[in-house]
């Protein structure tokens, strides 16, 4: 049957421009890395990855349309600058973007079918703990926090990526209330999931991965200050934060430099402040519009293909490219809060919820710690970052938001079908 | 390489151009989804998707008076036979004209075989369409301004 559209709204037009943003980019960084084709493959792998996870997702009905879109430009911005950086690094980065894409359906699929996810905190809980021991018997430090297993010589992650998510599904049972029961008879769930935080909490103290807390920790503010009613809770909890975060500054020393770095990174510019600084000398000589790909130096900032990813896009694309990231970031988050708001399963809407602080958080985190807003404390940011586990895992969350979206959507033109058809019977 | 810095200083900006209408292509769509959105969250009794179909400035004039707004509740089907849930009393109207009904976040109007014909917009349909908002659809010579 030929519907036509009188006045339709295109859908692909950001698709065009995203490809012509990521045609443009490559070719010049062809000609930046002396006409080394792997360049130009590993565009044209970031291309197939976008248009076949796009088709699939509109062909397919998956929910939302505009996530995608978006986080795939951030994907562009984020392999055009890894790229850039270091061939190799982008070169793995596309692995890890294929990877997650098939984690993406996975997760969707998972959670789409799967209808018992409300009733298993205990598992969430279980698994969260598990990998928060292994991490402290087998784990490897890194940069000062002991968060990486190495598996054999090839593959390494961070678990504490995989508890934020298990740790927001636990919440989530609380919050939306399927989770009523007291636990061992006696503790309320209200108390069970504060008791959860302080010991996931507790593991990350350990491990010294201080991003992480901060993340996991808001989230579970943000889950009482939206879910709970009695504010008392919310208040004791952000004494509590606040009491934790004094006693850390007075007596650890890791905290203490950080602080101290972001207070003043110019009285020691060349050793503890070293990063900080370089990180602001690349944001303004930036300028307005960038030093043009290729002309910066963020060879200067150390880990610049990780945390500091969004010093190097502010030096080489500007404040105006580092304000478009941060606007992405927005317009996603919005997504996700309008997907949650129009969810009709309680369980779905706090875990969208959930995922959507997560994003929000980490973004908020390390582009205040790399532009000196707040102390710098090392996460990666959310599909841009080089890193295995953030790819993945920030894929296997919009899964799951996707999953949500599709659920919503179809049961609302399901309800609207059926109706139809009701009707038609009756005449 | 003053070639090549050259070419980059110039394609970093058309890449701040290409981010930010990317920016506002979205915006925009979202924009109208959410429109669309709170269109149907405002009228809608019991569920149900509502719109209306307002007269307007016609050629021929009607011999009955028309109402001021027509409502539809998720389907209506238009035409003179007094079965019809709009009926409207004219000649040129077939029993059963056109039908008007609401699928999967869309307004669809198909005509039911009739004998004048019905044109949106000024164009003559065949099979179904979606109408959006502000189309004016003619029955005869009579206008209707379709409205969400």
């Amino acid at each position: 049957m030929g519907i036509e559209r009188l006045k339709s709204v295109s859908y692909r037009k950001p698709a065009y421009l995203l490809i012509l943003l990521d045609a443009l980019g490559f070719l010049l960084l062809f000609m930046n890395k002396d006409y080394n084709l792997n360049v130009l493959y590993t565009g044209a792998a970031v291309l197939a990855l976008f248009l076949t996870m796009y088709t699939v997702l509109v062909l397919g009905r998956m929910g939302d349309k505009f996530i995608m879109l978006m986080v795939f430009m951030l994907i562009s911005i984020g392999v055009l600058l890894l790229c850039r950086i270091d061939l190799s690094y982008g070169f793995r980065q596309i692995v890890w973007i294929l990877v997650g894409g098939a984690v993406f359906f996975i997760a969707y699929f998972v959670y789409y079918k799967v209808k018992v996810w409300n009733k298993l905190w205990y598992l969430y809980f279980i698994g969260g703990t598990l990998l928060f021991l292994i991490t402290l018997v087998l784990g490897d430090t890194v940069n000062g926090s002991r968060n990486w297993i190495s598996i054999g010589s090839v593959i390494s992650f961070q678990p504490s990526e995989i508890t934020k998510i298990l740790f927001i599904m636990c919440l989530a049972c609380y919050a939306s209330g399927s989770w009523s029961k007291p636990v061992f008879g006696k503790v309320a769930p209200k108390w069970a999931a504060l008791i959860i935080t302080y010991i996931f909490v507790g593991f990350l103290v350990l491990q010294r991965d201080w991003g992480t807390i901060l993340v996991m920790f808001s989230i579970y503010l943000f889950m009482i200050y939206v879910y709970e009613p009695d504010r008392k809770l919310l208040v004791l909890n952000i004494i509590a934060l606040v009491v934790i975060g004094l006693l850390g500054w007075k007596f650890l020393y890791h905290i203490q430099v950080r602080i101290a770095n972001w207070l003043d990174p110019w009285s020691d510019i060349s050793n503890r402040g070293y990063q900080i600084s370089q990180s602001l000398f690349a944001i303004a000589s930036g300028g307005y519009f960038g030093s043009g790909l290729g002309n910066g130096s963020p060879y200067y900032i150390p880990l610049v293909h990780s945390d500091f990813i969004f010093a190097a896009i502010c030096e080489e694309m500007g404040v105006f490219g580092g304000v478009a990231v941060i606007l992405l970031f927005f317009l996603i988050a919005y997504r996700c809060f309008k997907i949650s708001i129009m969810a009709e399963d309680p369980f779905d809407k706090a875990v969208s919820f959930g995922v959507t602080v997560m994003f929000a958080l980490q973004t908020f985190i390390i582009i205040g710690g790399v532009t000196k807003m707040i102390p710098l404390t090392g996460i990666t940011l959310p599909f841009i970052s080089y890193g295995g586990t953030s790819i993945v895992i920030s894929f296997a969350s919009l899964g799951i938001i996707q999953a949500i979206s599709a659920k919503t959507e179809s049961a609302e033109s399901g309800a609207a079908a059926k109706e139809r058809k009701e009707e038609r019977d009756e005449r | 390489m003053t070639v090549y810095s050259f070419i980059s200083t110039i394609l970093s900006y058309v890449f701040t151009v290409i981010i930010y209408v990317f920016i506002i292509f979205v915006i925009r769509l979202i924009y109208l989804d959410v429109k669309k959105m709170s269109r149907f969250e405002d009228n809608s009794i019991a569920d149900e998707a509502c719109a209306s179909l307002r007269p307007t400035k016609s050629r021929t004039e009607p011999t009955h008076p028309l109402k001021r707004r027509y409502n539809i509740y998720g389907e209506a089907v238009i035409g003179r036979s007094p079965d019809c849930d709009i009926v409207i009393n004219e000649g040129f109207v077939s029993q059963k004209h056109l039908i008007i009904w609401f699928e999967q976040g869309e307004w669809y109007l198909e005509d039911l075989g009739s004998r004048n014909g019905t044109s949106v917009n000024g164009k003559r349909i065949l099979n179904e369409v979606i109408l959006d908002p502000e189309d004016v659809i003619s029955i005869g010579g009579l206008n209707f301004v379709f409205e969400t």
